[in-house]
C-alpha cells in the first residue's frame, strides 16, 4: 500500500474520530433533552416509528432508555478514542456506523442537518475500507472509501456554491447579510462592515467562486491542499457568524480523502 | 489531469444541470429519519420565510386584556471561541429551530390538519414551548403559543404572518 493511501486513511480516521469525540461530549451533555421529561423525550419522538413493525419499535424503545442511550455514548466515546489511536477496525467502524444512524432517528433524522450527513458520509468511506480490508481486498476498498468520501465532499462544495450562483440575492450580495441578521448571534451590529454593498458582493463572489472551483482543485494537488487550507478559513467563517462548530470538523475529516483523489486522478 | 478523466468531468456536468433543472422530492417516514444518506448540500440556498415560534402569558381565562405581549421564543447565544470544540446549547438551538421548521413543514404538506395536536412536532414544540416559559418563572397560568412566517427581509407581522396559533394551554401540565 502506497504512503499517500496509509497518510489519507490515517488523516480520516483521525479528523473522523475527534469530530465524532466532540459530537458525543455535546450529546452527553444533553442527555436531559431526550430524558423523559424532555423535548425530545421518546414517549413523543416515538410516534416517528409509528409506521415501523412492532419488534422495530421495541428495539427503538429499548435503545432510547435513558441508562441505555447514556451507555451508548459512553462506549461511543471510547470507540472514537480508539479511532483515533488505532485506525478503524470492522467492529469498531460498524458501532460507529449504526450507532450514528440510531441517534439521528433519536434526533428525528438531523441534530445538526448537514454536519450530521457529513459525518455518515465519512463513516461510509471508511465502512467501506474496513469490510473491504476484512474480506482480504486492502488496497482497492481504501481506495474506493476515500473516493466516496471525496465525491461527496466535493459534490457539497460544486452544489452549495451552485445553487448560490443560480439565486440572484446571493450574486447581488442581498442574500449575505439577511442571513447574518437571521444567525443564532443575532444579526452584526449596524455599523457591521457585511453591511456595506461592495463588502457583501465580494463575499457573497469569493463563497460561490470558491465553492464551484473545486472541480478544478482536483488538476493538481497542490492546488487541492491550497483548496483545503482555504476550507479551514471557510469554515471557521461559518462557525464563527453561525456558530455551526460540527460542520468544522465534519468537513475537515473529509480533506484527506479530497488529497487522496486529487493525487489519484493526477 | 489525463483524458481518461472524462467521467470526473461528466459528473459534475450532471450535478450542474440537476441544479439548473431541478427536481423533485419524494417523502416517506423512513427517508425522513434517514434522510442523512440523501443530503442535497443546499445550504442557505434562498432568501425566504424563516417559521419562528411566539409565545406569550395568559392570567386569565376570559378577559384578553390578561394577555402579554409575544415573545419570541429562540433568544441570541453569545459567541465564544471555546464553542468551536464544545458547543452543546447552539447546537440545541439549531435543533429546536428545526424542530420548528418541521412543524413548519408538516402544515405545509399534511392533509391532516384536524389532528394537528396529536403530530409529533407539535407535540414536541409545544413541550419545548412550556418547558422555556418555565425556565423564565413565568407566573402566568396559562400561556399560548404561535408559528409566524416572516420573511427573512421583514420584521414579523401578527396581523398577516402567524401560520398556526394553539389553544389556551396550562403551564402546570400537559
Amino acid at each position: 500500500m502506497s504512503d499517500g493511501l496509509t497518510l489519507s486513511i490515517r488523516g480520516c480516521e483521525i479528523l473522523c474520530g475527534i469530530s465524532l469525540l466532540i459530537q458525543t461530549l455535546e450529546f452527553l451533555r444533553l442527555t436531559s433533552v431526550t430524558g423523559q421529561k424532555g423535548v425530545w423525550a421518546f414517549e413523543i419522538q416515538g410516534g416517528d416509528l409509528s409506521h415501523a413493525s412492532p419488534y422495530m419499535q421495541a428495539c427503538f424503545r429499548f435503545m432510547a432508555r435513558e441508562k441505555i442511550y447514556q451507555a451508548h455514548l459512553i462506549l461511543r466515546l471510547f470507540a472514537a478514542l480508539w479511532l483515533i489511536a488505532f485506525g478503524a477496525s470492522l467492529p469498531i467502524i460498524l458501532f460507529l456506523f449504526f450507532g450514528t444512524l440510531l441517534l439521528l432517528t433519536r434526533w428525528r433524522g438531523a441534530f445538526n442537518g448537514g454536519s450530521d450527513f457529513m459525518t455518515i458520509v465519512v463513516l461510509t468511506g471508511l465502512l467501506i475500507g474496513a469490510l473491504g480490508s476484512a474480506m482480504g481486498q486492502h488496497e482497492i476498498a481504501w481506495q474506493a472509501g476515500l473516493i466516496y468520501i471525496a465525491i461527496h465532499s466535493a459534490s457539497s462544495y460544486f452544489l452549495s456554491g451552485g445553487v448560490k450562483l443560480f439565486n440572484a440575492d446571493w450574486r447581488s450580495g442581498k442574500a449575505l447579510p439577511l442571513f447574518m441578521d437571521a444567525g443564532i448571534y443575532g444579526p452584526p451590529t449596524s455599523d457591521s462592515l457585511f453591511r456595506t454593498r461592495a463588502v457583501a458582493i465580494l463575499c457573497s463572489w469569493a463563497f460561490i467562486i470558491w465553492e464551484t472551483a473545486i472541480p478544478i482543485a482536483f488538476l493538481n494537488p497542490v492546488l487541492m491542499l491550497l483548496y483545503c487550507g482555504t476550507g479551514i478559513i471557510f469554515h471557521f467563517l461559518v462557525f464563527w457568524f453561525f456558530g455551526l462548530n460540527r460542520f468544522f470538523f465534519a468537513w475537515l475529516a473529509t480533506y484527506p480523502a479530497l488529497v487522496f483523489a486529487a493525487i489519484h486522478l493526477a | 489531469m489525463s483524458f481518461s478523466s472524462v467521467p470526473f468531468w461528466l459528473y459534475f456536468g450532471f450535478l450542474l444541470t440537476a441544479l439548473l433543472v431541478g427536481s423533485r422530492s419524494i417523502s416517506h417516514p423512513w427517508l425522513f429519519l434517514l434522510r442523512s444518506f440523501f443530503p442535497n448540500w443546499q445550504f442557505y440556498h434562498a432568501l425566504g420565510h424563516t417559521p419562528r415560534i411566539y409565545w406569550r402569558s395568559v392570567s386569565s381565562n376570559a378577559d384578553d386584556s390578561q394577555r402579554s405581549d409575544w415573545h419570541p421564543l429562540l433568544t441570541h447565544h453569545q459567541r465564544q471561541l471555546i464553542h468551536l470544540l464544545h458547543n452543546p446549547f447552539v447546537n440545541l438551538t439549531h435543533a429546536q429551530q428545526t424542530l420548528i421548521d418541521q412543524l413548519a413543514n408538516d402544515l405545509a404538506d399534511r392533509d391532516d390538519t384536524e389532528h394537528l395536536q396529536t403530530w409529533v412536532s407539535y407535540r414536541m414544540v409545544e413541550r419545548l414551548v412550556r418547558e422555556k416559559i418555565i425556565a423564565q418563572d413565568a407566573i402566568s397560568p396559562h400561556f399560548q403559543f404561535c408559528l409566524c412566517l416572516p420573511h427573512i427581509s421583514t420584521p414579523v407581522d401578527f396581523s398577516k404572518d402567524i401560520a398556526l396559533q394553539s389553544p389556551l394551554l396550562s403551564l402546570s401540565h400537559e
